[in-house]
């Protein structure tokens, strides 16, 4: 197992190499460049050419790459090309706020979606297996955005007891409960997706189990039936969940995106889109590969978890 | 099944007495919190937020990128003087900015004018900042602003191996002198020395070099500043939190908090509805036109309508459309009227020309092309149009009434016989294009400075702008504007060419927007507007 861990995280170093190579090659191909994000009519040809230079995008492209890459392995992600923060602070200062919506929302969301799943398959058919898919559906279908300026509307705008954005209170004294109700919406929103998605697993994933024979021999033995549930279902009907979970990671990281756009939430998602937008080079390419590493480590986390549940399961080499 | 049951309600049960736990938290411990005047009475301190809709991207005052930017770092450091709402300068760091032959310009500072750890601001400062400027090195974006001035290169840069601005002269520790290469009005020089030279402590910053100084602590977070207010905390794309400089040499703030939050724009009316902020910027702090009668409607709040100034215009490729006939054509064929009218809801004006009405120098003389389906039709029939040929108007995303104005501009084309397709783009993209000319039709957004719009103009007209068009006439003008000083001159020289452009219609604007600025009536003495909104931050108070 320990041999198993250590051969994949050293496969996934050329992995991560050529994840950045291509966002590399595919973000020069992006029209347009930070520099042109400077250019008022005023602003002389000179004066755009010095600032290049002071970029290093005079360089040819492999250079360009080369020296990130460089500085990169001596624990450098250099500097914004907007703000000129160093960029490594500026992913470290977003990532606790981004680690907290989603990992509330992950563990808020499963919390509802494997006991419900789990009831909605005992009781197919039911007025609460109706109920829970509905509800599965809506929190699958229901666009993000929407459903945040929906909750915007009711708890801000109507009811007034709701912080519409940010994370903290300016001003004010910060503290647990005030960060706790900044971070009410923005989890409602992802929490709909996360257990809207998961709900639907748990139910079918349990509905399989519960027409295998073990478990009829089981009831056969006469154990009793919360034993049944309990034992010998639930837990084999979470081994494809665990699988499942590992992919949610980077599903919400996307999410985020979107939902901290809407709630001025501060975090890696803003980051992104604004990097985007301002062709911020250097803080691309640190996102990109935060991001490829949190997708690579929460498919090599959701493998080793996989060893862990299902004892069919050994990886021997 | 019994036991089955059970387990539902219980299940149920539980979640809904957290669910209520959890809204009934929150509904106590925040009541006052975020409605009508939350945040002053929250921590019992005097605060103003200030809703923008772009973030403050840097905070460097030798180049601010973007509007919020330039507003913010202009808090903490103060400019010479600034331009108000009626285009007039009001003295900020220096008292007094004087000419007696356009040439010899001399600043007197501000005695009283102190840097947050107590020293005075002095000539010696202003100096420093300048040549920090004209450093290559620093590569400011705005260096460019200082090229008047004798001793710098066209590009505003010292040339290498000079020590000192030749142009630049102290004279005692609160006054020094400047002298620009070429006769220029004053209001050229406070347009451009005046407004964007942000002096910086010499002391704080005199040991770093050239080349580090964007990128060092000082430029992140500034610790030394002597603006009205001091900076508290800065998070880029969210929220700048400024506190009162109490030793402010025009009179210490009354409000003590001064908060900028970065929103969507649809996020404007909501929070200024829920009192999360007191007020935007109208330019900065974009209100969808669709919220503008709701807030009009809202009660505790006053808006203000500004003047026209962030125009469309339309950049036309003169290798796509190479007629002046065609481009006329294009102008006629478009509905300006009933784009202000029905999309903009009267907020804005129409206009083909280069200057709105807020600009002194208009020619009312030139009328905006009226909308004449009819004379377009004819005019590409004349000039042998190609109906079969289709043109690529490439319009900016993100903002939602010029995305809906191209599609009215896009039917207008197509019902006078030119097809148009229209593709959205980013404004990198949108910029790129334009500058390596590969489009056919664009839409950009320009804000022209109303004082002096001599750079913008020469910009879009002189030969070897992106349209691709070129007029010997026109150089003439732009060559003769930059060396003018009077003013009556300089008015007649801006009617010659918003004449010409009117003919060979290189670059039609099509509509310039009204920016609606509101503020909760709780706030007194401040009022949105996009020029000179913050000169008297100070004397703002709140009820």
């Amino acid at each position: 197992m320990f041999k198993y861990v250590i051969r994949r995280l050293l496969i996934a170093i050329p992995v991560l190499l050529g994840v950045t190579v291509i966002n590399f090659i595919i973000m020069k191909m992006a029209p347009g460049n930070p520099v042109d994000m400077l250019i008022s009519p005023q602003t002389p040809a000179a004066a755009l050419e010095a600032k290049r230079i002071e970029l290093g995008l005079d360089a040819p492209a492999y250079v360009q790459y080369w020296s990130w890459f460089t500085h990169l392995l001596r624990g450098d992600l250099g500097y914004s090309m907007v703000t000129y923060e160093p960029v490594g602070r500026m992913i470290f200062d977003r990532l606790g706020p981004t680690l907290l919506l989603m990992g509330t929302s992950l563990i808020i969301g499963v919390a509802i979606a494997i006991p419900l799943g789990i009831l909605s398959a005992r009781r197919q058919y039911s007025k609460l297996d109706y109920a829970a898919v509905t509800g599965s559906f809506l929190g699958i279908s229901i666009p993000n955005f929407f459903l945040g300026l929906g909750l915007i509307y009711v708890f801000s705008l109507w009811l007034k007891i709701l912080p519409s954005s940010g994370m903290s209170t300016l001003g004010g004294n910060g503290g647990f409960v005030d960060i706790l109700l900044h971070l009410i919406m923005p989890v409602i929103v992802l929490t709909a997706n996360v257990a809207g998605r998961n709900i639907r697993y748990v139910r079918s994933s349990m509905l399989e189990i519960l027409e295998q024979d073990y478990l009829r021999t089981a009831r056969a033995k006469g154990l009793k039936e919360t034993l049944v549930i309990n034992r010998h279902a639930v837990r084999n009907a979470l081994i494809p969940i665990v699988t499942v979970l590992g992919m949610e990671i980077p599903i919400l990281f996307g999410g985020a995106v979107v939902i901290e756009q809407i709630f001025s939430w501060p975090g890696i998602g803003q980051l992104t889109m604004s990097s985007i937008m301002s062709r911020d080079y250097s803080t691309i390419m640190g996102l990109n590969l935060l991001a490829a590493v949190i997708v690579i480590l929460a498919n090599l986390l959701t493998d080793i978890a996989y060893a862990l549940v299902d004892p069919r399961i050994k990886y021997s080499k | 099944m019994k036991s089955r049951f059970f387990s539902t309600k219980k299940f149920l049960a539980v979640t809904l007495i957290l669910a209520l736990g959890v809204l009934s938290a929150c509904g106590k411990s925040n009541t006052g919190n975020t409605g009508g005047n939350g945040a002053a009475s929250e921590s019992g301190k005097k605060t103003v937020n200030i809703g923008v809709t772009y973030s403050p991207n840097t905070l460097n005052p030798l180049y601010p990128v973007g509007l919020v930017s330039t507003y913010v770092t202009g808090l903490l450091f103060q400019p010479l003087v600034d331009i108000d709402e009626d285009l007039t300068f009001k003295p900020m760091l220096a008292d007094s900015i004087e000419t007696a032959d356009n040439k010899t310009f001399t600043i007197k500072l501000n005695e009283n004018a102190k840097w947050t750890d107590g020293t005075p601001v002095t000539a010696d400062d202003v100096i420093f900042t300048l040549k920090l400027m004209s450093n290559a090195k620093v590569a400011s974006t705005y260096a460019y602003m200082f090229a008047i001035l004798e001793g710098l290169d066209d590009t505003g840069y010292l040339p290498e191996g000079s020590e000192e601005i030749s142009g630049v002269k102290k004279v005692d520790d609160h006054t020094l002198t400047m002298t620009t290469k070429a006769p220029t009005t004053l209001t050229i020089f406070q347009d451009t020395i005046g407004r964007y030279l942000l002096t910086v402590p010499q002391s704080a910053l005199k040991d770093v070099a050239p080349e580090n100084i964007n990128k060092s602590e000082f430029m992140q977070k500034p610790t030394v500043t002597n603006g009205p207010f001091k900076l508290v905390e800065y998070s880029r794309d969210h929220f700048v939190q400024l506190e009162a400089n109490k030793d402010y040499f025009k009179g210490a703030p009354k409000i003590e908090q001064l908060n900028f939050k970065v929103m969507q724009p649809t996020a404007i009316s909501a929070q200024l509805q829920s009192g999360e902020i007191d007020m935007n910027i109208p330019s900065a702090g974009v209100i969808p036109i669709g919220d503008y009668d709701k807030i009009k409607g809202l009660k505790g709040l006053t808006t203000v309508e500004g003047p026209a100034i962030a125009t469309q215009f339309m950049y036309i490729n003169e290798k796509s459309v190479p007629d002046a006939k065609q481009r006329k054509a294009i102008s006629y064929a478009i509905n300006r009227e009933m784009i202000v009218n029905n999309l903009l809801k009267g907020s804005g004006e129409a206009v083909s020309g280069f200057f709105t009405s807020y600009s002194p120098y208009l020619d009312a003389s030139v009328k905006p092309d009226a909308y004449d389906p009819e004379k377009a039709k004819s005019l590409l029939q004349e000039s042998g149009w190609d109906s079969g040929k289709t043109l690529t108007l490439t319009v900016l995303s993100g903002d939602s009434t010029l995305e809906q104005a191209a599609n009215i501009m896009a039917e207008n084309l197509k019902a006078a016989g030119v097809n148009v397709k229209i593709q959205m783009a980013d404004l990198a993209t949108l910029v790129d294009k334009i500058v390596k000319m590969e489009y056919d039709l664009g839409i950009l957004t320009v804000s022209m400075t109303p004082v002096n719009p001599l750079p913008d103009v020469a910009y879009f007209l002189q030969t070897g702008n992106p349209n691709g068009y070129s007029n010997a006439k026109i150089d003439e003008l732009l060559a003769s504007l930059s060396a003018e000083t009077d003013e009556a001159k300089i008015k007649q020289y801006y009617n010659e060419i918003q004449q010409i452009v009117a003919e060979d219609v290189p670059m039609p604007s099509i509509y310039a927007t009204k920016a609606l600025g509101a503020i909760n009536d709780r706030v007194t003495g401040a009022k949105p507007k996009d020029f000179g909104m913050f000169i008297n931050v100070n004397e703002w108070d709140v009820k």
